[in-house]
């Protein structure tokens, strides 16, 4: 664990030092005897500065050098992770039908292996349950994006 | 050659000029094609939304095509006008908005688009701001709080809605033109003001009166002076700013706005919508019952009143160092 | 003045039985529950659509629909978080942490049930409480201004580090990031917008029920992609009887259950604070007090119990100031008291005099709704822990396109798509790392209003801090909250101190 520590604190050091930064940007001291809005973030910052050190230190010295966090399948985390960064990206252009359809038949099929029939239905049918529950029923008006005009080419469109 | 074309020249301008006509005049008859989408980026509930339910309702029948409240709150509005902004300016998207937009404008926070890329449709309602004092204040009227205040200044406190906002401006406005020095102290919204106002933790409220008029019946508030330019019927007792001397009438508007672009023709059929909606009797009684004041403006004078409002709480906003 | 009450009270029944307005009652709570269990999207936005259907009813048939939902909410909230991780209402994340840690020990039947036990019990008497009391706590609910909720989030903080035992360090840390991340978004008191970066999307700051999300429910499911500990495996629960919770169960839930209803009633009835902080005091009292604090986070049933009887309690405490005063307290009661207005009625401090069959028909209906929430949802059990017998895969995308939708119906963003992906991440890392997350998420809640509060005091104090020790219930909660902070060290100094003595 001990270099995913030291990594992490060094990060968080940096962030203290950034933050410490952005705060000096509005009123540190007292406005008309009442704290100014960098006050708070100021003493935050610097808490956080000090609390990174101290735990830089400690990982320093004490940390076990035992398995990094980090061993495991990092593949499949990156995959998982772009094809749900892919979802949140499409969404807008590609409609929450397509988009979900697509995350879960890549995410069944690619990523966790299961045999293409499983992938589209299980995928098809999350995707149908959510748009009728959240979109119908509960009138969440979810991204239409292309999805939509398909639908509306094929005559499918249904609503406003 | 030449003559032919002197000749064409004309035609074609004719032909050109009846095709925009009509062309335009299908797109009249052809506006609303679907179902008409108003944003509110207010909660479910609060005096913006509560207009813009009245409003959509009669307006749907009036229209043809349903027209549906979507709350998209965020940024005061700023999340809201941004999405409406990304939309078609077709008229489709509509926007129920407040002087609390000016607000925002004024404030420089919006940086992706200024106030002049929306369309102000019309202008609703009214609502005049009232000041309101908690009985164990050491004042009972508004002349008495005055005198307080210039004996004491800075001591008076005043709670409200917000910094920089339009309750905000218009207690400095107020206490300006008063001679006078208050202390403000915000709050996220009209009712924690009243509540802190209603414990006695802030002596005076500045809010609109639907809010604190159970209140005052139950002899838990005392009105003390309204930006109204008459006295209103719910507190017939509390003198305008006017009557106190202080040369001030201003209110809280509430109104509809789309996306700038939108054809004239459709500006003018939902405009029509909204005012015929707004004379129904239902809508009527719903301005009765929340001592809320009808103000009908058009296209042109809504959007000269909100460009003013904007540029004078620049000034203002300015001069508070905000 | 008893006699009288239930007097009333009696009336109240004959209004709510009714058959129109059993039929609203249970609408309302069939809609809550539905609505609590669908991440997300909350009370606020279940009686939004709803209003437009309501033209023309009864007004004291809308509230009880209209309060169905809001305690129905409460009910069903616990339901994704105990099976996904995934807090259906910001009122139920503290129950996902050890509620998810139970359905992994295969105990998600029982969990399940204790939640539904807890929330009637507290449910129930918050509406006794609610019925004998309410104008007496009128004026509890004014008495509370600016430095009264300032010590009131110094109390909270003091819970925050209750939850932080263990690894001081790193809760510490994870505390700050919380109130940094608070930090964001316009400031109240000036209007300024910090740390915003530009975009109107940061203006009204980070929404904490997204970040929750994502550091339970996504980082959960990133770790089990990692570290593939679950893949191809399925829960089992065993036998059915297995789902009911066992004697043990309903004994160690019982004491949790009643002051976490004193907890979330009086939360519940001060304006402004409510369900959500109600649920963390109760976590962390629960925590102080157990006979072994080191276990929760484990998979605790008193830590599920405690949280789903604060939140329901603080419903019937919610009432309170909106009946008496016509004063909403909660983002709920004042949808509620704008569908009311929308109706007619304007509720104020008369409402109890000048319509008495409208507050007691509501009130009696309170009772109503309880019992058929708690019939509702114990047969249901059965039906939604089937959940945990779907595949590891399965149940990742189920809990990655759920928090996707449920994220966006909470505000109709997508930004918060971003926010919630990012800390995804983020508590991942800060899991593998071992540092406690439920610091972060509950500073994230507190901090805001912390800030807020203690900068009000001093403008109306005109910038002098006695003003936090000169008011009774200022200091009273600052010394409890010193006394929550160190009674563990109080406690040896004072065995210490016998121990002296008897040698």
């Amino acid at each position: 664990m001990r270099r995913g520590e030291i990594v992490c604190g060094i990060l968080m050091m940096g962030f203290a030092v950034f933050y410490i930064y952005l705060s000096w940007e509005f009123p540190i001291g007292f406005v008309k005897r009442v704290p100014g809005s960098g006050m708070l973030p100021f003493i935050l910052g610097i808490t956080l500065l000090l609390l990174s050190v101290l735990y830089l230190l400690r990982s320093w010295k004490k940390a076990p050098k035992g398995e990094e966090f980090w061993a495991g399948d990092i593949k499949s985390l990156v995959i998982c992770l772009i094809f749900y960064l892919g979802f949140i990206v499409s969404i807008r252009g590609l409609g929450f039908i397509l988009s979900s359809f697509f995350f879960g038949l890549m995410t069944l099929r690619f990523l966790f292996k299961m045999k293409w029939p499983t992938s589209i239905f299980c995928s098809a049918a999350f995707t149908l349950i959510l748009q009728v529950s959240f979109y119908n029923l509960l009138g969440v008006p979810l991204p239409k994006g292309l999805s939509w005009k398909i639908l509306s080419a094929l005559g499918l469109g249904y609503g406003g | 050659m030449e003559v032919f074309l002197r000749k064409l020249v004309p035609v074609a301008m004719v032909v050109y000029l009846l095709g925009t006509i009509f062309l335009a005049a299908g797109q009249a008859a052809d506006f609303p094609k679907r179902k008409i989408t108003m944003l509110c980026h207010s909660s479910p509930g609060s005096p913006v939304d509560l207009m813009a339910r009245q409003l959509a309702e009669p307006a749907s029948k009036i229209l043809g095509v349903p027209v549906v409240v979507e709350t998209k709150t965020g940024g005061a509005g700023a999340v809201a006008m941004a999405y409406l902004l990304g939309q078609e300016a077709d008229g489709h998207t509509v926007y129920a908005m407040t002087r609390s937009n000016a607000d925002l404008f004024a404030s420089g926070q919006i940086k992706d688009f200024t106030w002049k890329e929306l369309a102000y449709l019309i202008r609703v309602q009214t609502d005049p701001f009232v000041l309101a004092a908690h009985p164990s204040a050491p004042f009972r009227t508004a002349k008495e709080m005055i005198d307080y205040a210039k004996k004491n200044p800075g001591k008076v406190k005043v709670g409200g809605f917000g910094s920089a906002s339009a309750h905000h401006i218009m207690a400095i406005k107020f206490a300006k033109k008063a001679g006078i020095e208050i202390t403000w102290v915000p709050y996220p919204g009209g009712a924690a003001a009243v509540t802190a106002t209603l414990g006695g933790h802030v002596p005076v409220v500045h809010t609109n009166p639907a809010t604190i008029i159970k209140h005052v019946q139950a002899g838990n508030l005392i009105p003390l002076a309204i930006s109204a330019g008459n006295r209103i019927a719910a507190f017939p007792e509390t003198l305008t700013y006017k009557e106190l001397g202080v040369a001030l009438e201003d209110y809280h508007f509430r109104g509809i706005a789309t996306k700038k672009g939108v054809p004239d023709d459709v500006i003018k059929i939902l405009h029509d919508a909204f005012k015929k909606a707004m004379e129904t009797p239902d809508f009527k009684e719903y301005t009765k019952k929340n001592d809320l004041l009808p103000g009908y403006m058009n296209h042109e004078d809504f959007t000269k009143l909100f460009g003013e409002t904007v540029e004078e709480n620049k000034k203002i906003q300015k001069e508070l160092g905000l | 003045m008893l006699f009288e009450a239930c007097h009333s009270l009696l009336q109240g029944f004959s209004v709510a039985l009714s058959l129109k307005n059993l039929w609203y009652c249970f609408i309302g709570v069939t809609v809550g529950n539905i609505v609590g269990v669908l991440p997300g999207f909350g009370p606020v936005s279940a009686v939004a659509i709803l209003i437009p259907l309501m033209y023309g009813v009864e007004p004291v048939s809308a509230i009880i629909l209209l309060a169905g939902i809001y305690y129905g909410a409460m009910y069903g909230g616990s339901i994704t978080s105990i099976l996904l991780k995934i807090p259906g209402e910001s009122s139920s994340v503290m129950t996902a942490i050890d509620g998810y840690e139970l359905a992994l020990k295969g105990r998600a039947g029982p969990a399940l049930g204790i939640s539904a036990i807890a929330s009637f019990v507290a449910g129930t008497l918050s509406v006794i409480f609610l019925t004998f009391f309410a104008p007496l706590l009128a004026s509890f609910a004014l008495s509370f201004g600016a430095p009264e909720y300032f010590s009131l989030m110094v109390m909270g903080f003091a819970a925050v580090a209750v939850l932080s035992t263990g690894d001081a360090l790193k809760g510490g840390i994870s505390a700050v990031l919380g109130i940094i991340l608070a930090t964001v978004g316009s400031d109240v008191i000036t209007g300024i917008p910090r740390f915003h970066f530009g975009s109107i999307y940061l203006l009204d700051g980070i929404d904490f029920l997204v970040v929750a999300i994502g550091v339970f429910a996504i980082a959960e499911v990133l770790d089990n992609v990692v570290t593939k500990s679950k893949f191809g495996q399925r829960l089992s629960y065993g036998k059915w009887t297995n789902l009911l919770p066992s004697l043990n169960d309903l004994k160690v839930s019982f004491w949790p259950t009643i002051r976490a209803t004193f907890i979330g009633f009086t939360t519940g009835v001060l304006p402004g604070a409510g369900a959500t902080i109600a649920s963390f005091i109760s976590y962390a009292t629960e925590k102080r007090v157990s006979k072994y604090p080191e276990k929760f986070g484990t998979g605790v049933m008193e830590a599920v119990a405690g949280p789903e009887a604060a939140n329901n309690a603080a419903t019937g405490g919610a009432m309170v100031p909106l009946l008496t005063l016509g004063i909403p307290g909660s983002n709920v009661t004042a949808v509620m008291l704008g569908a009311l207005m929308m109706l007619g009625l304007q509720p104020g401090p008369l409402l109890f005099k000048e319509h008495p069959t409208f507050v007691w028909g509501f009130i009696a209906s309170m009772y109503v709704g309880n019992v058929m929430l708690l019939i509702l949802n114990i047969p249901l059990i059965g039906v939604f822990v089937q959940v945990l017998r779907l595949s590891f895969p399965i149940i990742a995308i189920l809990v990655l396109e759920i928090s996707l939708v449920g994220v966006y119906a909470f505000n109709n963003n997508i930004f918060d798509l971003y926010i919630m992906f990012v800390f995804g991440i983020i508590g991942f890392l800060l899991k593998k790392l071992d540092f406690p997350l439920a610091p972060m998420i509950l500073a994230l809640v507190l901090g805001r209003i912390f800030e807020e509060h203690c900068r009000r005091s001093l403008i109306i104090s005109d910038g002098s801090f006695t003003i936090f020790l000169t008011r009774p219930i200022s200091l009273t909660l600052l010394v409890v909250a010193v006394l929550v902070m160190f009674y563990p060290m109080i406690l040896d100094f004072i065995r210490q101190h016998r121990k002296g003595k008897d040698k």
